[in-house]
């Protein structure tokens, strides 16, 4: 075991050195995109625990990270900058009350999610498959609509801005590392694979003596803390957030990314976060004037990687890496 | 002799273009995505501008770099983080809306470029921050033009006002129409809501008619003013309704609502038949004859507006690629020539412009009226 922590603590360093060089030495863009990056993993290896790993067709995320975003962003801003933009309506004195420094408002944001997706349980889990997608859609769309209308907590539709920026490269490297681990240490512990059972036949779960719905229940509570926070760090890293961000779009987004790196596999999530989101970055020159035309075409980029993700996708039916995890492949090879 | 010539030639060709540099603004925009209606249509309007102004005072050229947001909060954070460290542009025309240039704000701050925003209104994006400004009025203005214009050519002495509460935009104007025109004596009889994506306004338009107000105020985008004429006709319901610049897409509205359109008024930043300066008609005329007589839509105008104060900031300075004096001398405009009017730029970043008032009539805008601040 403590090898384990040996080796555990000498990749965290090497990443937070590698991350703070690059805070250091590389432009602003590439920085940006570093970030971003980041903050998809956080929301990606977190949603594919219950998607992939427990195999609960979910669609979920974009109420979670609402809420982290949402929580974070008004714990962040002080009473005087709340008063200030709050338009539509006067803000409540509970969100005026409510104030905190940058880690406890991301922990917050996190334990908050938990909660409402602990009381969500009760609700989804009645049901399977294709149907507890539609509920949880709809609860997606609930919290869409309760940023919208509820003006005296979350300003409306005028969203919040000037939310102090205090999620840089490290602190997102942070959590990324923290999310990986623990998400990690659940797939291989007793928990991970009760949460396979569950994805490869529930009813024979069940048999066993898995207690299904405290499984599932694990897996959702996990899944909605670490999207919590990546929205909360999402809300610090661009500054302003509105309801319009979290449409069914953030979720659709993410579900190409787990489906393209491989259901049920953490490095395969990792992978598709890479290739979606900086992918769509780096092809930002088919955009731009060419060697073939002197105009630009913009929305090329969106054709010509629409075109890779369908080839990916007919070339590797399962994702990328499938259910496998990138070092089970490096194993067999050697 | 011949090689002389010709050496002669090649070195002034050389010493030339070392001598005019190539000077880069940035502009961000949604080109794809859900508002790229209006992205394309202020593209235009930026691409005529530097047609006509390609260089600076000093030969300078100006090269224009496009790049893509889709709309997306990400995605503009991403574009202007590109802009300014791997284009390295001196100012930047952009996010269009609000919603994207409240991303851009503290960026181009922390960057110290100066950006001009074409259409955000939103009175947030300039607060506290001298490098951002933008080429419109504010939500605020808007309202209170309404105001004033159903109080003073309106004559009317009672209103309803809709709100769409899923935008900003709208609540912004609403908000604002309702304290002023309170104050001017008008009385509101009732507000209502919708949201984006509305189909059937019938209940709405019943309690309009109940009420029976001298004007029915609707600050709301296109597709959803569209239906509310149209079925507003169908009911029988002839009230004069104002809008904002939401509804400034007139081919979405026109081709919806179709005749149910017509007498609809709305506040605006330009219209063509009422060119306030000798750049707006040449500009009014070089755009009829570059996209096939099409009318000049006003984000087009306020595109190009963005794109001559720019320039006018850079002539100023006696090395364009300066980001500080072009921010500083972006806030000094004073009655610069523009397309939209003669324009300045306090401090606070947000110019003082008057508004039309266009009224719709056979798919096209008719100039009403203008309304000074």
């Amino acid at each position: 075991m403590s090898k384990y922590f040996i080796r555990l603590a000498l990749i965290s360093a090497a990443v937070m050195i590698l991350l703070y060089i690059s805070m250091q030495y590389l432009d602003s863009y590439t920085v940006m995109i570093l970030e971003n990056l980041g903050i998809f993993i956080i929301l990606a290896v977190s949603y594919n625990l219950i998607n992939g790993v427990t195999g609960q067709f979910s669609l979920e995320p974009n109420g979670f990270v609402a809420i982290g975003a949402y929580v974070t962003a008004l714990l962040l801003l002080d009473k005087n900058a709340k008063l200030d933009q709050f338009m539509l309506s006067d803000p409540s004195d509970f969100i005026l009350a409510i104030h905190s420094s940058f880690v406890p408002a991301l922990l917050i944001s996190g334990i908050v999610a938990s909660l409402v997706a602990f009381m969500l349980a009760f609700a989804v889990f009645r049901v399977r498959g294709d149907y507890l997608a539609i509920v949880t859609l709809g609860f997606g769309f609930i919290i869409r609509i309760f940023a919208v209308n509820q003006s005296e907590y979350t300003n409306g539709s005028m969203g919040l801005s000037g939310i102090s920026n205090e999620a840089n490269l490290m602190w997102i490297g942070v959590f990324v590392l923290i999310s990986i681990t623990v998400v990690l240490n659940i797939v291989y512990s007793k928990f991970g694979r009760a949460m396979k059972a569950i994805r490869d036949d529930e009813d024979a779960a069940e048999a066993i003596g898995v207690d299904v719905f405290k499984i599932k229940t694990y897996a959702f509570m996990t899944s909605a803390f670490f999207e919590g926070v990546g929205g909360g760090l999402m809300a610090s890293l661009l500054t302003t957030i509105s309801p319009e961000q979290f449409s069914f779009m953030l979720t659709f987004e993410l579900l190409i990314i787990i489906v393209l790196g491989g259901l049920g596999s953490i490095s395969g999530s990792i992978l598709g976060t890479i290739i979606v989101i900086a992918g769509m970055e780096w092809l930002r020159f088919l955009d731009e004037p060419n060697f073939f035309s002197d105009t630009a075409h913009p929305g090329l980029r969106m054709v010509v990687f629409s075109v890779i993700l369908i080839l990916i996708m007919l070339f590797a039916r399962k994702g990328i890496l499938g259910n496998k995890e990138l070092w089970d492949i490096v194993k067999v090879k050697k | 002799m011949k090689k002389t010539i010709l050496t002669l030639g090649i070195s002034a060709l050389i010493s030339t273009n070392l001598l005019a540099k190539d000077i880069k603004i940035g502009v961000v925009m949604p080109l794809t995505g859900a508002i790229a209606g209006y992205g394309q249509m202020t593209k235009k309007g930026i691409d005529l501008a530097h047609e006509m102004q390609p260089t600076l005072n000093n030969k300078d050229k100006i090269v224009l770099v496009y790049v893509d947001n889709a709309g997306d909060k990400a995605q503009t954070a991403n574009a202007v983080n590109r802009l300014i460290s791997k284009d390295k542009v001196v100012a930047i025309i952009g996010a269009l809306t609000s919603s994207n240039s409240l991303v851009v704000a503290p960026i181009i701050k922390k960057y110290h470029t100066p950006t001009v925003a074409p259409v955000a209104t939103n009175k947030r994006v300039t607060y506290a921050n001298p490098y951002m400004n933008r080429a419109c009025f504010i939500d605020p203005f808007q309202g209170k033009v309404a105001a004033k214009f159903a109080v003073d050519n309106l004559h009317a002495k009672t209103a309803v006002v809709i709100i769409d509460k899923s935008q900003a935009y709208s609540a912004g104007l609403a908000k604002n129409f309702i304290k002023d025109y309170k104050k001017r004596g008008g009385k509101v009889l009732k507000v209502l809501f919708i949201t984006s994506g509305d189909k059937d306004f019938k209940a709405i338009l019943s309690s309009i008619k109940a009420a029976n107000p001298d004007i029915v105020y609707a600050p709301l985008y296109a597709p959803e003013m569209a239906l509310i004429l149209k079925q507003a006709k169908t009911l029988g319901i002839h009230k004069q309704f104002l809008a904002g610049d939401g509804v400034s897409d007139l081919k979405t509205l026109t081709g919806v609502a179709k005749d149910a359109s017509n007498n609809l008024m709305y506040s605006d930043h330009f219209n063509e038949a009422a060119a306030p300066t000798k750049l707006s008609k040449q500009f009014v005329a070089k755009y009829h004859q570059k996209y096939n007589n099409e009318q000049v839509p006003s984000f087009a105008a306020n595109g190009a507006d963005s794109y001559f104060i720019i320039v006018n900031a850079m002539n100023k300075c006696k090395n364009p690629a300066d980001k500080e004096c072009v921010a500083k001398n972006i806030t000094k405009t004073k009655k610069l020539e523009g397309v939209t009017g003669y324009i300045t730029i306090p401090k606070s970043g947000n110019p003082t412009k008057s508004a039309v008032i266009n009224q719709v009539q056979d798919s096209k805008a008719v100039y009403k009226a203008t309304v000074n601040p």
